[in-house]
This record gives structure tokens, sequence and C-alpha cells, in this order.
């Protein structure tokens, strides 16, 4: 019941509240004043009953005297005027006496009264037979019956007296409990108006507070927010659905929704910061490769005009072997200096192919170089350019140049599970499992001179051939960037002598 | 933790409000309920709430209404009225001045009482009320003292001559007891009393005396009190006593009323005559209760003045039911001394004490 009510309040408007508040007030106040004004009122009404009857019997008195006085008068001078008069005054004796009580009670008021009115019923009868011998002249009579109701007149009176006096006693007993009664409602009003006030300030105080509380907590909560302790902010309790509820409501909501918004946004700026980054990432090696070719391309462009211009030669004097020569040096130029960012499989092997005839010219075919391609489709795929060239020539210059027996080397293109694999063999002098794992995870690139020729199992010679390693690390990157990220390239060797192999896995889209 | 505080504080609040509004109520409630009770109160102070009605209105008159011996019998009176549903006034009583019987019965006949009870007397003018009051057909019992030809419906009291007998016999057997020769003995009658009455108990006492024998050392001499004046009879006691003629004093008393076994009672104790003189009283009232266990009054006689009420409205009533009733009607006297004055209950014969 209480939760009800409490409930109720809660979710009432505010201006509804504070009208209930000053309405109940106000109401109860004015209550309990007119509760007070109508006993007051009451007293004074019964005050003023108390001493009507003491009025009346005074009434009585007067018109009893007013009788005997105009019957005495009407005796005396036996004038019209005063039998008119006791007439009159008998007339309205009568009448005040029909209001007193005429029964047998035990109260001694009412007895007192029923003796007044039997006695002057006595003291009518023998005054009006006084005034009737008066008038028959009966002398003896009405002197006689004139004393009687004297006598009479005597006791009314004293009766008449003693009742006002015995009805005075008893008023002022009336009168000094009701005084008392006053005197009481004044120490009760008193008391009553000064619980009355204590109750309502602190009704006053328990609504401002219900009212001011949640708005105060939404403050507290709001200044956190705003000092930027977004993430310590406790939600705001929600008292009640009065406008300060609703604004809460509304409140928790937005603070609830700020970290979700901003994450979103932390989250979009990282994407873009990554694909930036990526971007940033492939142009730098690309620009890497391309700056090692270009330094390269200097003389090559010169070498490659002069070599066009040394095959025309040749052509010209059907030097054919020449011829071809001169074309093949100025084809491996060309795809160079072309711009290679994205190449298919095919234009890459051709390149292989140059490369190998170029340096079977220089080394007398000592290079076998077998193509292994299992499906022409296999070639459209995809792949940075200048990736295989560089693998080819590590196999060559680090794999095969110094065995004594036949350098092959194999190029194999096969497809495994929709993959394009791009296997290069050589059976060379392998590589150690460390300078594997060196190379593929670009250690291989910061170690000194002397660690690098350590770490190879040909002994230095007299003619220094030791790679850089960035071109390999080069071809490794640009293919993890070129795949998103993805680990392209393997490289297996059995041991000293057994040869290395080189696979690049690259996904095969048809 | 100040959240705590802070609901702890609110509810502290809330607390007080409601503890504040109860008690308000509460007040409120209370002020109401004494309030109206005090309004009730004062409304039964006002009118005397307790109005019954009843069909008879009897009156009792009598001369010396404020002594124990009247209050007593009208005490009677009004518990048996009170069963027969009529209501019996001490008239008089309330009435500012005092009235004479005669005035009294004037007031009785001319309010139109339905019977009126009065002590009897000798006084012609009380005879003449009383048959006034018998041509008006208001019945009239006479109580403690007869007045035979008044035509009453009926006399209540004790018989005078059983009275005077008893009397003569606690004197007689005091005097036997004693050496003296010769004893003064006064009997102080009211003069409420008729003279048919006091003569008959004088003869009475007398008889005894002579029946004993003691006829000389016994002195009777008799004094009638006047009641009617204020103050008169203790006046004339104490003259008895300490006046002129004091040498000659008695030294035996017999009382034949109240107020003067009151008056010579203060008389012998003021002039420091206990002992001096020997009291026979009449009625019990705690002075003479006391003054017997002081053995300064030496007997008292006992009349049962409740039955002497409750029986004059038993004649009222029966003479209202049948139309006649029983002429005379005697209350036994009893005697008591000291010996069997623990018999008597406390109250003895005046209850309203």
């Amino acid at each position: 019941m209480i939760k009800k009510i409490s409930k109720l309040l809660a979710n009432m408007r505010i201006r509804y509240k504070l009208s209930i508040l000053v309405v109940g007030t106000t109401l109860l106040i004015l209550l309990v004043n007119i509760f007070m004004y109508y006993n007051l009122n009451r007293i004074t009404r019964q005050m003023d009953e108390i001493y009507e009857g003491n009025i009346t019997l005074s009434d009585l008195e007067d018109s009893l005297d007013t009788v005997q006085n105009s019957l005495a008068e009407y005796l005396n001078t036996k004038s019209t005027d005063s039998l008119n008069d006791y007439y009159l005054a008998e007339q309205q004796f009568s009448a005040m006496l029909d209001g007193l009580e005429k029964n047998v009670t035990d109260n001694q008021q009412k007895l007192m009264e029923r003796n007044i009115y039997w006695l002057s019923q006595s003291y009518l009868q023998l005054v009006s037979e006084t005034v009737d011998a008066k008038r028959g002249r009966n002398v003896e009579k009405y002197k006689d019956s004139f004393d009687q109701s004297g006598k009479l007149y005597i006791y009314i009176k004293s009766y008449i007296d003693s009742l006002n006096g015995y009805s005075f006693r008893s008023n002022t007993e009336s009168y000094s409990a009701m005084s008392a009664s006053v005197g009481y409602l004044e120490i009760m009003s008193t008391v009553m108006f000064i619980m009355l006030a204590a109750f309502n300030v602190m009704l006053v105080i328990l609504v401002t507070r219900n009212i001011t509380r949640p708005l105060h907590e939404l403050s507290i909560a709001a200044n956190k927010v705003s000092a930027g302790e977004l993430e310590s902010t406790p939600e705001v309790k929600v008292h009640g659905r009065d406008e300060v509820g609703v604004v809460t409501v509304a409140f928790n909501q937005m603070v609830s929704s700020i970290p979700d918004y901003l994450n979103r946004l932390r989250e979009s700026l990282e994407k873009e910061q990554q694909l930036k980054e990526k971007e940033i990432l492939m142009e730098a090696h690309l620009k890497d490769a391309q700056l090692k070719y270009l330094q390269a391309q200097i003389n090559p462009h010169f070498l490659f005009n002069t070599l066009n211009a040394g095959s025309q030669l040749a052509m010209m004097e059907h030097a054919d072997r020449t011829y071809d020569y001169v074309q093949n040096v100025a084809a491996f130029f060309r795809y160079n200096m072309s711009k290679n960012d994205e190449v298919t499989l095919a234009q890459e092997i051709e390149l292989v192919d140059i490369y190998v005839y170029i340096l079977n010219v220089r080394f007398a075919g000592d290079i076998h170089f077998t193509k292994e391609i299992e499906d022409e489709n296999l070639l459209d795929v995809m792949l940075p350019g200048m990736i295989l060239q560089p693998i080819v020539e590590n196999a060559i210059n680090y794999g095969i140049r110094d065995i004594e027996r036949e350098g092959h080397i194999t190029l194999s293109v096969y497809e495994v599970d929709g993959n394009v694999c791009i296997s290069i063999q050589d059976n060379g002098i392998g590589m150690s499992q460390e300078l594997i794992e060196k190379l593929l995870s670009g250690e291989y690139t910061n170690l000194s001179e002397e660690e690098k020729n350590e770490e190879k199992y040909e002994q230095k010679s007299g003619n220094k051939k030791t790679g850089n390693g960035i071109g390999f690390r080069n071809v490794i990157e640009r293919l993890r960037l070129y795949f998103d990220g993805e680990n392209n390239v393997d490289i297996i060797s059995n041991g000293k002598d057994q040869g290395t192999e080189v696979i690049i896995t690259l996904p095969y889209k048809k | 933790m100040e959240k705590k505080k802070k609901n702890k504080e609110n509810r502290g609040i809330l607390i007080a409000t409601v503890v504040l509004g109860v008690l308000l109520i509460l007040t409120i409630a209370f002020s109401i309920f004494f309030f109206y009770k005090r309004i009730i109160n004062t409304k039964t102070l006002l009118l005397s709430n307790s109005d019954r009605e009843y069909d008879s209105y009897y009156v009792l008159i009598t001369d010396s209404a404020d002594t124990d011996f009247w209050k007593s019998v009208y005490q009677g009176a009004l518990q048996e009225a009170e069963k027969h549903n009529a209501y019996v006034e001490l008239l008089g009583e309330n009435l500012e001045g005092s009235y004479s019987k005669a005035d009294l019965l004037t007031i009785a006949i001319n309010s139109n009482v339905d019977g009126i009870i009065v002590e009897g007397d000798d006084d012609a003018e009380t005879l003449d009320l009383l048959l006034k009051a018998k041509e008006k057909n208001i019945p009239v019992v006479t109580v403690s003292d007869d007045n035979m030809q008044s035509k009453r419906i009926s006399y209540i009291g004790v018989s005078s001559y059983n009275l005077g007998k008893e009397y003569g016999e606690q004197l007689t057997e005091y005097v036997k007891k004693n050496k003296t020769e010769t004893y003064k003995v006064m009997v102080l009658m009211d003069d409420t009393f008729t003279a048919s009455s006091q003569s008959i108990i004088l003869t009475a006492i007398n008889e005894k005396i002579e029946d004993e024998d003691l006829k000389d050392r016994i002195k009777l001499s008799s004094y009638v009190v006047s009641s009617n004046k204020d103050y008169a009879a203790e006046e004339e006691i104490r003259d008895i006593f300490v006046g002129e003629n004091s040498h000659s004093g008695p030294d035996v008393t017999i009382c034949l009323s109240e107020k003067n076994t009151l008056c010579v009672y203060q008389t012998v104790v003021d002039y420091n005559k206990v002992g001096n003189v020997e009291i026979f009283g009449y009625y019990m009232s705690p002075t003479i209760r006391e003054a017997i266990d002081k053995e300064i009054i030496r007997s008292t006689m006992v009349v049962d003045t409740n039955q002497m009420g409750r029986r004059s409205i038993e004649a009222m009533s029966e003479y209202k039911e049948s139309g006649y009733v029983s002429e005379i009607y005697l209350i036994d006297a009893d005697l008591v001394n000291k010996d069997n004055l623990s018999d008597l209950a406390p109250e003895g014969g005046d209850q309203d004490d």
C-alpha cells in the first residue's frame, strides 16, 4: 500500500506534486481551524444558553409582579384601566406559565418549575376570585382571597428566586466547566498548531527533497561526464517518471551510447590508418626495388639503346646468334625498365627465360633450366613484378655457381588446393635450416658481412659474390603486402649439397 | 558512502514525518474525544440529565428538616417512593429562606401535590391547613407525632406511651443503682410534640416511677423547648443548666428529640458538667454515638427513622390504590447504651450521614 502510494508519488509530475503539497497543507490548516472555530462557537452558544433560563425566570417574575400590582391597583381604584391592565398581565403570565415543566421529575429545577406552575395556577384562581368578589362588592371575600393570593404571590416569588438562585449556582458550575473547556481548547489548539506546523515543515522538506534529490544526482553525474570521467560515471538512478525522471532516462541513454560512438570512430580510424600504412609500405618496398633497378637502369638505359643498335648491327651482319643474344639482353632490360607493379605469371616466367638465356650465353650453357607447367591457365595468375627473377638469380648465384657437377634449375607451376604453386628448385649447395629461418624472418638482412659468409656452406673464394639478401627479402615482403599479409614463400633444403627449393604459393582466382 | 548517508537522512526525515503525522492524527483524535467528553459532562451538569418522571408527587413537611432524624426519615421515604414510581420532596429544602410548617403546607396544598407527609402538632393553623388539604382531596400522613383531628389517613410513629415507659425504666434503673437520696429529673420536650403525646410520655414515666416506688427519690419535671424560633432551643437549654436557676438544675435529663439531646450534651460539655448531669437521649447520630461511647450520654432511644419514612410512603400508596389504610402504624424504639452500641450498625438510624 505504502509502496503503491510512494510509487504513485514518484511518478507524479513535479507540478502536481507541488500543487498537492500546497493544497494539502493549506487544507489541513484550514480543517483544523474550522474545527477549532466550530467548537469555540459551540461553547459560546452554550454559554449563552446557560443564562437564557435565568432571563426567562426574571421575565416570569416581572410578569407576576405586574399581575399582583395591577390587581392591587384595581382593588384600590376599581378603574377600568387597571382592570384591563390586570387582564393583560394575567394573560401574559398564563402564557408564560405554559412554558414551565408540569410533570413530576427528580430534577430539582424542573420540580421547582412544576411547583411554580401549580402555585401560579392556584394564585391565578384566587386572583380571579378576588376580582370577581370585588366586582360583586363582596368586601370580606375579596379581602380574604386577596390576602391568600398575596401569600401565594410571596411563595411564588420565593420559588422563582430560589429557582433562579439554584440555576445560577448550577450555571456557575456549568460556566466554570465551559471556561475550563475553552482553556482546554486553547491548549489543544496550540499543541495542534505546533504539531501541524512541524508536520507541514517536514512534509515540505520531504517533498522538496524528493524533487531535488534526483536533480542533484543528475547534476553530479553531468559534472562527472563534463569532466571527462565518462567510464566511471555510474548510471543515474531513476526515481520516478516525473520530468526529472524523463531527463534522467535520456541522460543515461546518452551516457551509455557515447562510448559506443567513440569505439566505432576509433575502429574506423584504425582501419584507415592500417590501409594507409599498407599503402605506404607497398610503395616504399616498390620504390626500394625500383630504386635498385633504377640505379642499374642508368646504365641499362644506355645499354638498352646501345644494345638495340648492336642487335641491328648484328642483323645487318647476319650474325643471328648475336642478334638473338642482344635482343634478349635488350628484352631483359626493357622488362626491368617498364613499370611492373602487377604482372602475369607468364610475363614473370618469360623474364626468367630471358635471364637464364643470357646467363647461359655468358656461362656457356652451364645452367640447365627446365620449366614444368601443369596448366597454361595457371600462368594468368597476377603477382607483383620482379618476383621470380631474383629467386632464380639467387638459385644461380648461391646455389649452383660453385658446384662441380652440372647445375639444374627447375621451375614448376602447379595447382594445390586451389592455390598456384611456383617452385624454383636447384641442385646446388643447399642451405642450413638456420639460414632458411633467418632469410624468411628477415634477420638475414641485418647480419654483418662476416656472419653472412659464415652462414653459407661455401667458403670465401677469390671472387666476391656475397648476396645482400635484400632481393629475397624484398620479394617476400612485396608478396606479403600484395596478398594481404599471407606468407606465401617457403624454402626447402635437405642440407649441404642437397639443393634448395623455393616455393611460392599464390591464391588462384579463376 | 555519501549516498548512503543521504539515504539515511532521507529515511530519517520520512520516519519523522510519518511519526509526526501519526502523532498529529492521534492528538486531533484525543482532543476531539476529550473535548466532546467535556462538553457532554458540561451538558450533564447543565441539564442534570437524570430526569426521571414519576406518577406521584408527595411532600414531606417538618419544622426541623435539617436534623439527621428527619433526613433519615426522608431517605427512607425516598427509597420507598422509588418503588412506587413516586417522588418525595422534603419541601422547603430548595427554597431560599426558611418557611414555617404552615407556609410549607400552604405551598403544598396549592402546588397540587398527590400527598402530604407531615410531622403532626397541636397548632390550630396546622390543623386548619390539614383540613383544607382534606377538602382538596390531598391525603395526609402524619409522622413521628400525630394530629388526631386532622382527618389524616394514617399516623406513623413511635407509641408515646411505650417511649415514656422505656424512659421510665431507664430512669428507675439508674436511680436504683445509685445511692443519692433525691434526683431532680427534667423531661425536655419539643413544642413539636403534641400536648397529648407530651402528657402520655410523662404519664408513662410517672407510672413506672410509681410502680418502682421511687416517688420520693425522683422529682420529675418537664420543660417544653420551643423549636420554632431560631437558636432558641439552645439558649433555653443553656439557661436550665447555667442560668439563674442553675443551682436547681436537673441531675437527670430526659431528652425527647435529637435536637434537645445534642443541645444538652453540648451544654454539659461546654460548662464542665460531665458526671453531674445524666442524659437520656433520643435518636442516634454520630455525635450522640460518640457521646455514648464517652459515657456522657447514658443511653438513647433509637427509632428506625428509615422505616418511618418507608412506612409513610407505603401508607400513601396503599391509600391511593385501595382508598383506605390502617390509621396507625407504630414504629419500634430501641434502647441503645454503651453495652449494645457496637451491635448497632455504624450508620445507626441515620443512613444519610
